[in-house]
C-alpha cells in the first residue's frame, strides 16, 4: 500500500509502498518499505518495533523503536489505514502500553495527592500548635503590625487602628481597657500584653490580631446590654491571645496557600503575605480553640469577679442579626458553649469590673 | 526569475475546526476535577499534538513527541526548588518596612528573572520535541545568559517609559532565532528594532491619545460621582477599548513582521496575522467572558439563597470559578485563533532547499517547562 516515509536521519519525505510480511522467508515479521519509482526495497521495519503515534482523522503515522526518533510511516485513507490495521496484530499496543503507563502515574499521582491533602487537612489543626510555639514572640508582634496595617486599610483607617473618641472620655475608656487587659493576664504565662482599642465599625464583632492588639467594634459594643458582657467578649479574646490562635490562623493560611498553589500548579498567587488582613478577618478558630478561650474567659471572670453569662447572652442577641464577619459567623454560639458559659458563670465581686463612668465612657466611645 | 520564485510560494495550512479544539478542551477542563488539576499535563500534550499535528508545511505537519510524564516531573523538580523560596518569602513578608519592601524587592527581581530562564528552558523543550519531515528542531545557547539580556532590557524598558520596548524585542528575537537549530541548519533573523519600532511607536501614541479622550469622556460624569476611585475607574472603563486596539494593532504587527524575518538558509517564511481579526477574538472573548462571568454570578446568588450555603465558602469559589472560565475562553477563541490564522496564513518559499537538512543531536528536558508551568509564563 502507498505510504510516506521519513527516514529521520534527512528531512525527505518518500513516496514508498508497504507490505506486511508476517512470515518472511529469512528474518523477523516486519514492514517492507519499497520505492514506490522503482519498488526497489530500502527498508525493513520489524513488525515487534512498531509503535502508533498521535495522527489526524484517517491517517496513521507509524515510528520504529528500532529507527531513529523522527523516523515515520505516514498512511493517508480510511481505507488504508484499516487495512494496515487488519494486516498487522497489536499495532497499536505500543501505544496503548505507553498510555496505560500514563494513567497509571496519573491515578497514582491523584491518589498521592488526595492522601497528602487530606493528611495536611488532618494534620494541620495538630502542627499549628508546635509551630506557634516556636515562633519568637517579637516575629508575632511585627506580623500582627503587618496585618493591623491591611486590615486599617480595607477599613479605610488609615495606617493603623486608633481608639475612637477624644478628650476625657476616650482617656477614661482607654485606661479602663488597659486595666482590663492588665489584670486579665495576670498572674498567666504569655509573653504578650492586650492592646484593647475600640474601633468605629458596623461590624458586631471582635478580633485579636497576631502579637496582642484586640480590635473591638462600635457595633458590638454598640448591642451590649451591660458591663459583663463587655468583660466577658474582651477575657474571650485575651484568651485567643495567650493562646496565639491569630498566629495559629496566619500560620494555616499560609500552608494552606501554598498548598492550593501546588495543586493548581501556580506557585505565583499563592504568597499570602498580602492577605494577610483577608485571613484574620475570615479566620474562623476551631471549635475547641473557641472553648478554650471561653475556658480562659471563666477563669478570668473567676479571678476577677464578673459575670460570663453575659457573654453567652449577648452570642444569643447577636444570633438574631446575622451579617457578613459577624461575631456569630467567627463564633458560632453553640450549645455547649452557651451552656458552659452560663453554669459556670463567675460572680460579681465586691466592687464592680468598671465603674459606671468607666462603663459610659466606653459605651459612648464612638457614638455620633 | 520572479516565475521560478513563484512556483516555489507554498503556502500554509491549519487542518482542523475550532469545534474539535472545543472537544479536547472542554474534555480536558472536566478531567482536571477528579485529577485535582494533575490531567493540566495531560491536557498540555494533547492541546501541543493538536495544534501541531493541524499545523501543515507543505503536506507535512509538525508533530509533537513530548509526553505529560516529562512535563510532571519538571514540575515537582521545581516545587522542590520554591518550597525554601517561598517560606523565605513569607517570612521576609513579616519584617519591618525596610526589610520587607527591599526583600520582596528582592525576591520579584528573581522571580522576574526565572520567568525569563523559564521562557527560554521552555522553548528548547518544545523546540526539542517538534518534528517535521522526521528532524527535529533545537535551541542552544544559555538560558541564563537569555534570562540576564530580558532583565536587563526590561530594566531600561522600565526607565524609559516603554520607549526602549522595540530595542528589546528586535534583540530578544535576535537572541531566540539565532540559536534555534532545524536538524543540523540554524535559523536566522533578518529583523531588529526597525522591524518593530514602527507599530510599536504608532500603538504607544494610540494608547496616550486614547487614554486622554477617555479621560476628557469621563470628565463630565466627574461632578456626579460620589468618590474620586470610581471616576478613574470610569476612565479606565473608556480607555479598555483604545488600549485593546493598540494592544492588538501591535502584537498583530509584531508577530507578522517578526515571524516573516525569519530565514532557514534559503527558505524564508511570511506571516500575516490581521490586526482588525486580532482584536476580532479579543473582543468575541471579553463578550464570553463577561456574559459568562454574568450568568456565574446569578447562578452563585441563586444557590446561596436557596441552599443556606455558607457565604465564605460561595466567596472562595468564586474567584476560581472565574479564572477557570477566563482562561477557557481564552484558550478556545484568542489562542486558537491566533495559531490557526499564522498556521493557514504562512507562506513559505524555497522549501525544496530543506531536503538535505541532516538530523541533529540534541536533547533539552523537561525541567524548565516545570518551571513555565509554576511562574505561569507557558505558551501554547
Amino acid at each position: 500500500m502507498p505510504a510516506i516515509c521519513y527516514d529521520g536521519l534527512v528531512a525527505r519525505a518518500a513516496r514508498v509502498l508497504v507490505h506486511v510480511e508476517t512470515a518472511p522467508a529469512e528474518g523477523v515479521p516486519a514492514l517492507a518499505i519499497r520505492l514506490a519509482e522503482n519498488e526497489q526495497e530500502i527498508d525493513r521495519w520489524p513488525l515487534d518495533s512498531l509503535v502508533t503515534r498521535p495522527s489526524r482523522p484517517n491517517e496513521l503515522r507509524i515510528g520504529s523503536r528500532a529507527r531513529p526518533p523522527g523516523a515515520r510511516l505516514i498512511v493517508v485513507g480510511e481505507a488504508l489505514v484499516t487495512e494496515l490495521e487488519n494486516l498487522v496484530p497489536h499495532l497499536h499496543r505500543a501505544a496503548a502500553k505507553r498510555r496505560w503507563r500514563e494513567r497509571r502515574v496519573l491515578f497514582g499521582g491523584v491518589v498521592a495527592l488526595a492522601g497528602a491533602i487530606a493528611a495536611f487537612v488532618f494534620a494541620l489543626p495538630y502542627a499549628v500548635g508546635p509551630i506557634a510555639a516556636v515562633i519568637p514572640p517579637a516575629w508575632e508582634i511585627s506580623t500582627g503590625e503587618v496585618a493591623e496595617r491591611q486590615l486599617a486599610a480595607m477599613f479605610r483607617a488609615g495606617e493603623s487602628f486608633s481608639t475612637c473618641g477624644s478628650g476625657e472620655q476616650r482617656d477614661v475608656a482607654q485606661a479602663a481597657l488597659d486595666r482590663f487587659g492588665t489584670d486579665a493576664i495576670n498572674g498567666v504565662d504569655t509573653p504578650f500584653t492586650p492592646h484593647i482599642l475600640v474601633v468605629r465599625s458596623p461590624l458586631e464583632n471582635a478580633f485579636t490580631l497576631p502579637g496582642g492588639r484586640i480590635l473591638l467594634f462600635s457595633g458590638l459594643i454598640d448591642r451590649m446590654e451591660d458591663r459583663d458582657e463587655l468583660a466577658g467578649v474582651l477575657a474571650h479574646e485575651i484568651g485567643h491571645m495567650v493562646a496565639r490562635d491569630g498566629m495559629k490562623s496566619v500560620i494555616s493560611a499560609t500552608a494552606t496557600g501554598f498548598f492550593t498553589g501546588f495543586v493548581t500548579g501556580d506557585l505565583t498567587g499563592t504568597s499570602v503575605a498580602g492577605g494577610l488582613g483577608a485571613a484574620i478577618l475570615r479566620a474562623r478558630f476551631s471549635q475547641s480553640a473557641e472553648a478554650d478561650a471561653d475556658r480562659y474567659a471563666i477563669a478570668a471572670a473567676e479571678r476577677l469577679g464578673f459575670d460570663t453569662s453575659g457573654l453567652a447572652s449577648l452570642l444569643i442577641r447577636v444570633d438574631t442579626a446575622s451579617t457578613a464577619f459577624s461575631l456569630l459567623e467567627t463564633h458560632p454560639p453553640t450549645p455547649e458553649r452557651s451552656l458552659l458559659l452560663m453554669r459556670s458563670a463567675g460572680h460579681e465581686g465586691p466592687t464592680p469590673i468598671f465603674s459606671s463612668e468607666e462603663w459610659q465612657a466606653i459605651k459612648q466611645l464612638c457614638g455620633d | 526569475m520572479t516565475l521560478i520564485s513563484e512556483q516555489k510560494l507554498l503556502p500554509g495550512r491549519f487542518t482542523a475546526e475550532r469545534s474539535r479544539f472545543f472537544g479536547i478542551l472542554f474534555l480536558g477542563y472536566i478531567a482536571m476535577l477528579p485529577t485535582l488539576g494533575l490531567y493540566r499535563f495531560w491536557l498540555l500534550t494533547r492541546k501541543r499534538q493538536f495544534y501541531w499535528m493541524n499545523s501543515d508545511i507543505n503536506g507535512h505537519p509538525l508533530e509533537y513527541t513530548g509526553t505529560p510524564l516529562e512535563v510532571m516531573r519538571g514540575f515537582f523538580a521545581i516545587v522542590a526548588l520554591f518550597l525554601p523560596a517561598y517560606t523565605l518569602s513569607i517570612f521576609i513578608a513579616l519584617q519591618s518596612d525596610l526589610v520587607r519592601n527591599t526583600g520582596l524587592g528582592v525576591l520579584f527581581a528573581l522571580f522576574w528573572y526565572f520567568s525569563g530562564y523559564a521562557i527560554y528552558r521552555g522553548r528548547a523543550y518544545r523546540l526539542s520535541h517538534t518534528y517535521w519531515r522526521g528532524i527535529r528542531f533545537g535551541q542552544t545557547g544559555s538560558a541564563w545568559r537569555y534570562a540576564a539580556r530580558r532583565f536587563l532590557w526590561s530594566l531600561l524598558v522600565v526607565a524609559t517609559l516603554g520607549l526602549a520596548y522595540p530595542f528589546m524585542v528586535g534583540d530578544l528575537w535576535r537572541y531566540r532565532w539565532s540559536r534555534t537549530w532545524y536538524g543540523d541548519r540554524l535559523f536566522t533573523f533578518a529583523g531588529g528594532w526597525r522591524t518593530v519600532a514602527g507599530p510599536f511607536y504608532r500603538a504607544y501614541a494610540g494608547a496616550i491619545v486614547g487614554t486622554g479622550v477617555a479621560f476628557g469622556a469621563a470628565l463630565p460624569f466627574a461632578a456626579s460621582l460620589f468618590w474620586t476611585a470610581s471616576f478613574y475607574g470610569l476612565v479606565a472603563l473608556f480607555s479598555l477599548l483604545p488600549l485593546l486596539l493598540a494592544f492588538t494593532y501591535y502584537r498583530a504587527r509584531e508577530v507578522t513582521r517578526c515571524y516573516s524575518a525569519i530565514r532557514l538558509g534559503e527558505a524564508t517564511v511570511a506571516v500575516d496575522l490581521g490586526a482588525r481579526r486580532l482584536f476580532g477574538q479579543y473582543f468575541v472573548f471579553a463578550l464570553l467572558c463577561v456574559g459568562s462571568f454574568f450568568i456565574l454570578s446569578l447562578s452563585f446568588t441563586f444557590f446561596v439563597l436557596n441552599s443556606g450555603t455558607d457565604y465564605a465558602f460561595v466567596a472562595s469559589a468564586l474567584p476560581l470559578a472565574i479564572i477557570i472560565l477566563y482562561s477557557f475562553w481564552m484558550e478556545l477563541i484568542v489562542d486558537f485563533g491566533f495559531w490557526s490564522r499564522i498556521a493557514a496564513g504562512a507562506i513559505f518559499t524555497n522549501l525544496d532547499s530543506l531536503r538535505d537538512t541532516n538530523h541533529r543531536e540534541d536533547s533539552a528536558d523537561a525541567r524548565g517547562e516545570g518551571l513555565a508551568d509554576a511562574l505561569n509564563v507557558g505558551a501554547f
